[in-house]
């Protein structure tokens, strides 16, 4: 699959991110592009792998949480299932 | 584009805590173990769908972890220095858009993907940034340099990071340019 240039797409966000996790206030522009770029390989790979083998057409929750069932992914998994909670939260609260 | 998490205001996620510009990162772990929710798949129909439910077991368990961050949380916030919360606010305002994630999603893997699993993609990628800036301010600190990270610290801190987590695996080569070798 080609890997488009996406150049700027989370450029603002990302500048916020990354001083959020410890980044100077102002990170510099060739670090929040290099970031961008390596970012989108990681969203390509994981939902690459999500799809398996035979390409499925439309991702699923349960491909991602599969996706993410190795050890080293613990957190992002974990992060995952907080986010499905939060969203069931809401869900409960409005019923 | 949105440009904060959809969370309640005091809801932290359990295991990341950004790390502070001085002092030692405070990291909670989960006390309990990362259940699977065992939910069939959704229907995959609309673009609206909503995620699949969520049994109640899993729900009550996360319930009571939620509201023990909660009181954690407070008190890491309340020995926040000035500079320390700033920071912390910039970690829990800002988030990857998710239409751009959902437009990466489809233009790089061709797979489709619905809103709100887009979202949920987003909100795991948000914490993948946070490992790698991580890992290139311990790179930085091992070199003895400070200031804004560079490019460099970033590729050392991804090649750190495959290698101790394994390319995350059936991505086939893409075509063009591959930025990082292994």
């Amino acid at each position: 699959r080609k890997q488009a240039n996406f150049k700027g797409l989370f450029s603002k966000e990302l500048k916020n991110l990354m001083y959020g996790f410890g980044d100077d206030r102002n990170p510099a522009n060739d670090t929040v592009n290099v970031m961008e770029e390596i970012l989108v390989e990681f969203i390509a790979d994981v939902c690459q792998t999500a799809g398996g083998p035979q390409r499925k057409t439309r991702l699923s929750i349960e491909d991602i949480r599969r996706a993410l069932s190795r050890l080293p992914d613990a957190k992002k998994l974990a992060r995952m299932e907080e986010l499905l909670f939060m969203q069931e939260d809401i869900k409960r609260a409005r019923a | 584009m949105d440009s904060g998490d959809d969370e309640p205001v005091a809801t932290q996620p359990a295991p990341v805590i950004a790390a502070a510009s001085s002092t030692s990162t405070t990291v909670l772990q989960p006390g309990a173990a990362v259940r699977q929710t065992g939910v069939p798949d959704e229907d995959v129909e609309g673009e609206d769908e909503l995620l699949p439910a969520m049994a109640d077991d899993d729900y009550s368990a996360q319930l009571s972890w939620q509201s023990e961050s909660k009181d954690n949380l407070k008190v890491l916030m309340d020995n926040f220095s000035p500079a320390q919360y700033e920071r912390f606010e910039a970690y829990r305002r800002h988030a990857l858009p998710k239409q751009a994630v959902r437009k990466v999603i489809q233009q790089t893997t061709g797979q489709q993907v619905s809103q709100p699993v887009a979202q949920i993609v987003a909100g795991v990628a948000k914490v993948f940034v946070g490992e790698i800036v991580e890992k290139a301010r311990q790179v930085q600190s091992q070199r003895n340099e400070s200031g804004p990270l560079t490019p460099d610290h970033l590729r050392e801190a991804y090649r750190m990071y495959q290698a101790e987590t394994g390319r995350v695996g059936s991505a086939r080569p893409v075509r063009g340019k591959r930025l990082f070798v292994r």
